[in-house]
């Protein structure tokens, strides 16, 4: 008669890799043997591999929900976990709470914040301020400002965030530039970059950034994949692509093709497949007798050099406002006129609405839940 | 356990296993090699082998990981594969007694699949219960005081709320 008890613990190890993140937090308590398995540094780094593999995947959504009853409009945020053998099996967590942090109030477009290996990097663009939380750990920090002090009014020209595999540090880039004061857009001077870590718990200045950078604010034109943080620059110039590697500590320009410099075309910048996707699709106009948008186009980066591939137009039946970002390698999120979010299959085409409800507006991000401290 | 016929692998050859009760077992060479441990085994004792003896497996647990060994010979084609899915899923519908010992030969074993079903298995067991009828569940004793299990309940919150 062989028992639970019996197992090795090398067993039990394998049998709680299983388990999702937030509910392991809750077994800390059921018994000494657990609580320290579940601490243990090397089950926390193994969990994170396991979770990218298996069980489920999980899309974080920050959305304006309306409320039925008042009209008003509230600023939602959801993490949404769904069972990877059954698309149509999902479970959401209400409101996944993060502590404010900001002066301001948040404002509802606000960039959802920079998701890796389960921390969000949330920053409050009028104040400078970063923060950094792990939801399922419900650990958080806020950072100290700032290395670089120079006169006139600062303002954040590009955020990003990401690990660094080689020193197993996560890291927090920032390009600043100064006007001399908040009404004039008028730069003093060429962009500064500076970088968090987090094991320093510091900020220092990255030199030598001498490319002519522009500005990224939106979460749609930003992608993080393979330790590389990318943000979309389209200015008066030609559309570009600005990549920092969080290992290198390195800038780089990619260019992209004729084909792909479409004025007329909106662009957003996703993850497929651990690649770098560019999506163009027509401006949606807000009158609700339009139809959606008829078309992307998917442009894929091969994985390595700079090159690039269309790789498929994806043709919509729906009225689709937009899409939000890749999940489950073929399948696309998308904001749906009848203020709803759907998910469309690239080979089935098939779509699936998803349990929510009122989305005025939203952004979504895929999210592993983890075990990561942020104390390294 | 008679050998099978059917099997479609290059190899029909068979090789024979005992268990520690002392029962022996004729197994399709390609079914037995699904656990690295007897591939090992067979490799390093070559045609000489008489019989491989697993003392740490007894004779009811080794049939229903040889009854595992013999689906998984083959590679699946897609065609098959839900009707795999299917048959592991009633594979590891057993009592918990039986699922211990499997899990534990086929650690002896070193099946890395059937290791992942059955992990898995007991993981969906653990699922959606609390701390306390976990321990209900397993008999596992709580070695906390009630003021070291109240601390650790109070990590699960954010600091400053």
């Amino acid at each position: 008669m062989a028992r639970f008890c019996d197992l090795p613990e090398s067993l039990v190890i394998e049998i709680l890799l299983w388990l999702p993140a937030d509910y392991l937090i809750t077994l800390k308590c059921v018994s000494k043997w657990w609580y320290g398995i579940i601490n243990d540094p090397t089950f926390v780094a193994n969990h994170l591999e396991y979770t990218k593999k298996r069980s489920s995947t999980s899309i974080l959504f920050k959305y304006l929900c309306c409320h039925e009853e008042t009209r008003k409009n509230i600023d939602v945020k959801k993490l949404l976990t769904v069972s990877n053998n059954d698309i149509h099996s999902f479970k959401i967590d209400e409101d996944v709470s993060i502590p404010r942090f900001c002066k301001r109030n948040e404002h509802w477009t606000g960039p959802l914040g920079a998701q890796c290996n389960g921390f969000l990097c949330i920053a409050d663009n009028d104040e400078g301020a970063i923060m950094l939380c792990n939801p399922v750990t419900k650990q958080s920090k806020v950072l100290s400002t700032s290395c670089i002090v120079q006169d006139g009014f600062r303002k954040t020209d590009f955020l990003g965030f990401g690990y660094d595999s080689r020193a197993n540090d996560y890291k927090i880039i920032r390009v600043v530039s100064f006007q001399v004061d908040e009404f004039i857009y008028l730069r003093t001077g060429p962009s500064r970059a500076e970088l968090y870590s987090l094991r320093a718990d510091s900020w220092r200045e990255i030199k030598g950034m001498e490319m002519e950078m522009g500005r990224c604010m939106d979460s749609e034109e930003e992608a993080y994949c393979g330790g590389v943080y990318y943000w979309l620059v389209r200015g008066t110039d030609k559309a570009k692509i600005i990549a920092f590697d969080m290992c290198k500590e390195e800038f780089h320009t990619i260019q992209m093709p004729d084909e792909m410099q479409r004025l007329d075309l909106r662009m957003n910048l996703a993850v497929w497949n651990e690649s770098v996707a560019v999506l163009m699709y027509p401006m949606w106009l807000p009158r609700l007798e339009d139809p959606g948008i008829p078309y992307i186009l998917m442009w894929v980066m091969s994985k390595g050099s700079p090159t690039w591939t269309m790789h498929q137009t994806i043709r919509l039946c729906k009225n689709i406002r937009g899409p939000l970002a890749f999940w489950k390698d073929d399948e696309l999120l998308l904001d749906d006129k009848n203020y709803r979010v759907v998910s469309y299959n690239l080979h089935t085409q098939r779509f699936v609405d998803l349990p929510l409800e009122n989305v005025m507006w939203c952004r979504a991000t895929v999210f592993v839940k983890t075990l990561v401290p942020l104390n390294l | 356990m008679a050998s099978s016929t059917s099997g479609s692998s290059s190899s029909s050859k068979v090789v024979k296993i005992r268990s520690s009760d002392n029962e022996n077992f004729e197994v399709e060479e390609a079914a037995a090699a699904r656990s690295e441990t007897i591939k090992k085994l067979l490799e390093d004792v070559g045609d000489d082998a008489d019989v491989i003896p697993l003392p740490n497996v007894d004779a009811k647990t080794l049939v229903k990981v040889m009854e595992w060994c013999k689906k998984h010979m083959d590679d699946v084609d897609e065609l098959n594969k839900e009707e795999m899915k299917t048959w592991d899923a009633e594979f590891v519908d057993m009592d918990q007694s039986c699922l211990y010992n499997v899990l534990l030969a086929a650690n002896f074993l070193n099946i890395k699949e059937l290791l992942d079903q059955l992990t898995q298995k007991v993981a969906d067991m653990i699922k959606g219960k609390s701390p306390e009828e976990i321990r209900a569940t397993f008999n596992i004793k709580n070695d906390f005081t009630p003021e070291e299990e109240a601390e650790i309940r109070k990590q699960n919150a954010w600091a400053f709320e």
